[in-house]
């Protein structure tokens, strides 16, 4: 086999078990991030702040382990950026091995009619403002240069790191990131505007003003990404569009119709209607939630559940792909045989059909989330279990 | 003299406008510090009811964030005539987020539900190291231990907590509970912990069965 057909076959394998093809082995996806890191010479802030150190990680990583996909290749933490413009929202504790990110409160519930009139006015003269201190000094301009230079910088290593992936490795992207992410308004509110309390508090006190963002917030950004859809797909790249469910956490099922639901609908709307696939991240659970998901058509969409019994989730919703469900407490805590038992269970049960992507179910993060020998345990039996 | 079961009734259905109004009419009526702790417990009440509904599945997190705010607002207006006088506490707990974790929402959820049950809570904060939460229990001897976290590295360091009380040879005085997203029965059982939970209500029940034993 040439080394372009791995890189097909990789494609080909995620493509027919999204549309529950049977495969003649189940793809792995990385759900690893500063783990990663962990596991190799590097400290946290050694790695994030020198993207020759990063590079070295995950391709280190990826020569170790050897999976299809990765959901990080060191790019979800931008610190030289944003430190650039004095936003030091991720707190690095080499001490303790964390990156903590601070929850983002930039805007009062009273400001809402200037988000809804002109969002990115708004944005760029309130919320950057105050999300980014330097942009409030005397220097702003400078500062704001000397971003944009850390933003080209890790713009191309994304680049590069994509490129050595797909050529070298003959490994896909994941994701578009590029036109394909599709955050949806109520995640912008809740991840980046008004925080997890301050967006709870508007759902009940200010609800119809969280409509009209959303509604304008949607105009702004998620209807440029969905035309953009009609193009068609990159060839190096597994999924066309990616999303993360991360406020529906704080949402009861009645919320998600209203605040959540349609925009979401007209997202899986034109994915059908485009021939499209979108991998989700679902922090916390969802299945919840699994009524609004029953008549989407097989094939579109792909959810990785954190906290959601996937085997359950298997049952609810026959017609959506899972990713997940390998646990960070046994890739940590358990031995080499007990982690391969439950791989298999895994593969067992749920993937014989196709519609499983192998994946862990946590955002790997800190040490103890997994250990080296069980990872390459976990990993090896998966690449060569036939079901 | 407000109507207390109407205003308990309005907190469990999360009615704010309701509550303040008719908070505000009781002020106005000049209450004595006794009729303002009356109206203190209706509201207290009025959470426990919120707690169940959470736990039938009728409420969600934000939910209870909401009801949080909600109760936080409502002591706060009655505070000029609550004066001195407070009700007698049902036990005492030391709360926190552990080491290397900054999380606080689910603490501050935790600690809302159980203040209103009538639990005297000292919150020592978040990122906590062991000797924070020893160096707290033994200023205010408390009856319980509440240790909160959201990343999977608390755990580690719920167990250290947990191991710091021991050496300090004050582990057996209280009982402990831990709770957030990556608590598990097997955690619970590799930290020592005595009960775990990842549901605030669930949590202050747990307490509440603890205290009313040691009567």
């Amino acid at each position: 086999m040439t080394e372009q057909n791995l890189l097909q076959e990789r494609i080909q394998l995620f493509h027919d078990t999204a549309e529950f093809k049977k495969t003649k082995r189940i793809p792995q996806i990385s759900n690893f991030f500063t783990w990663k890191i962990l596991d190799s010479e590097f400290t946290l802030s050694e790695a994030l702040f020198d993207y020759n150190k990063m590079e070295k990680v995950v391709c280190d990583f990826h020569e170790r382990y050897n999976f299809d996909a990765y959901t990080d290749l060191g790019t979800r933490n931008p610190v030289r950026v944003t430190n650039a413009l004095g936003g030091y929202h991720y707190v690095i504790d080499d001490e303790k091995e964390v990156i903590n990110i601070d929850d983002q409160v930039y805007f009062e519930p009273e400001e809402y009619p200037e988000l809804i009139e002109n969002p990115i006015k708004f944005i760029w003269t309130k919320v950057l403002p105050r999300k980014y201190k330097k942009l409030r000094e005397k220097d702003a301009l400078n500062s704001f240069k000397i971003a944009t230079y850390e933003f080209l910088a890790y713009s191309e290593y994304n680049q590069r790191i994509i490129e050595k992936f797909v050529k070298e490795y003959q490994v896909p992207t994941l994701m578009n990131m590029q036109g394909g992410v599709l955050l949806h308004p109520l995640e912008m509110l809740f991840n980046f505007f008004r925080g997890i309390k301050g967006l709870s508090l508007d759902l009940r006190r200010h609800k119809s003003q969280v409509l009209e963002a959303i509604a304008v917030l949607e105009k702004m950004f998620v209807e440029p990404a969905l035309a953009a859809l009609d193009n068609p797909g990159s060839p190096t790249t597994v999924f066309d569009a990616y999303t993360a469910f991360l406020a529906h956490s704080i949402l009861s099922p009645k919320q998600f119709g209203e605040f959540y639901w349609p925009t979401l609908k007209r997202i899986i709307d034109k994915l059908v209607a485009t021939g499209k696939k979108m991998y989700i991240f679902s922090e916390n659970t969802m299945l919840q939630f699994y009524e609004y998901f029953q008549d989407v058509p097989k094939g579109h969409l792909i959810i990785h559940v954190e906290l959601d019994d996937i085997f359950e989730a298997r049952k609810k919703l026959p017609n959506i792909c899972f990713a997940g469900g390998m646990p960070a407490d046994l890739l940590g805590y358990a031995d080499e045989q007990t982690c391969i038992d439950y791989a298999k269970k895994l593969i067992d049960e749920i993937g014989r059909d196709g519609g499983y992507i192998f994946s862990q179910n946590k955002m790997m993060s800190f040490r103890n989330d997994c250990k080296r020998e069980n990872l390459l345990a976990v990993t090896n039996f998966v690449h060569n279990y036939n079901g | 003299m407000v109507d207390l079961k109407v205003l308990t009734d309005a907190v469990g259905a999360l009615d704010e406008e309701k509550v303040m109004s008719l908070l505000r009419d009781f002020l106005a009526t000049n209450p004595t510090a006794g009729d303002a702790q009356q109206v203190v417990n209706a509201c207290q009440q009025g959470m426990a009811i919120v707690g169940d509904l959470f736990e039938q599945g009728e409420y969600f997190v934000g939910d209870l964030i909401f009801a949080g705010e909600l109760l936080t607002n409502a002591i706060e207006i009655l505070k000029p005539v609550i004066g001195q006088e407070s009700s007698e506490k049902i036990g005492k707990i030391v709360l926190g987020t552990v080491h290397g974790d900054l999380h606080d929402i689910g603490k501050n959820i935790f600690r809302s539900m159980a203040e209103a049950a009538g639990f005297e809570v000292h919150d020592i904060g978040i990122d906590q190291p062991p000797s924070a939460f020893v160096d707290k229990v033994k200023e205010v001897n408390p009856d319980i231990v509440g240790m909160s976290g959201v990343l999977t590295l608390a755990l580690e360091s719920m167990k250290n907590t947990v191991d710091a009380l021991k050496e300090a040879g004050i582990r057996d005085r209280v009982k402990i509970i831990i709770g957030g997203n990556p608590v598990t029965k097997e955690a619970c059982v590799q930290i020592g912990a005595d009960a775990f939970t990842t549901n605030a209500a669930e949590g202050v029940k747990i307490c509440q069965r603890w205290v009313k034993n040691y009567d």
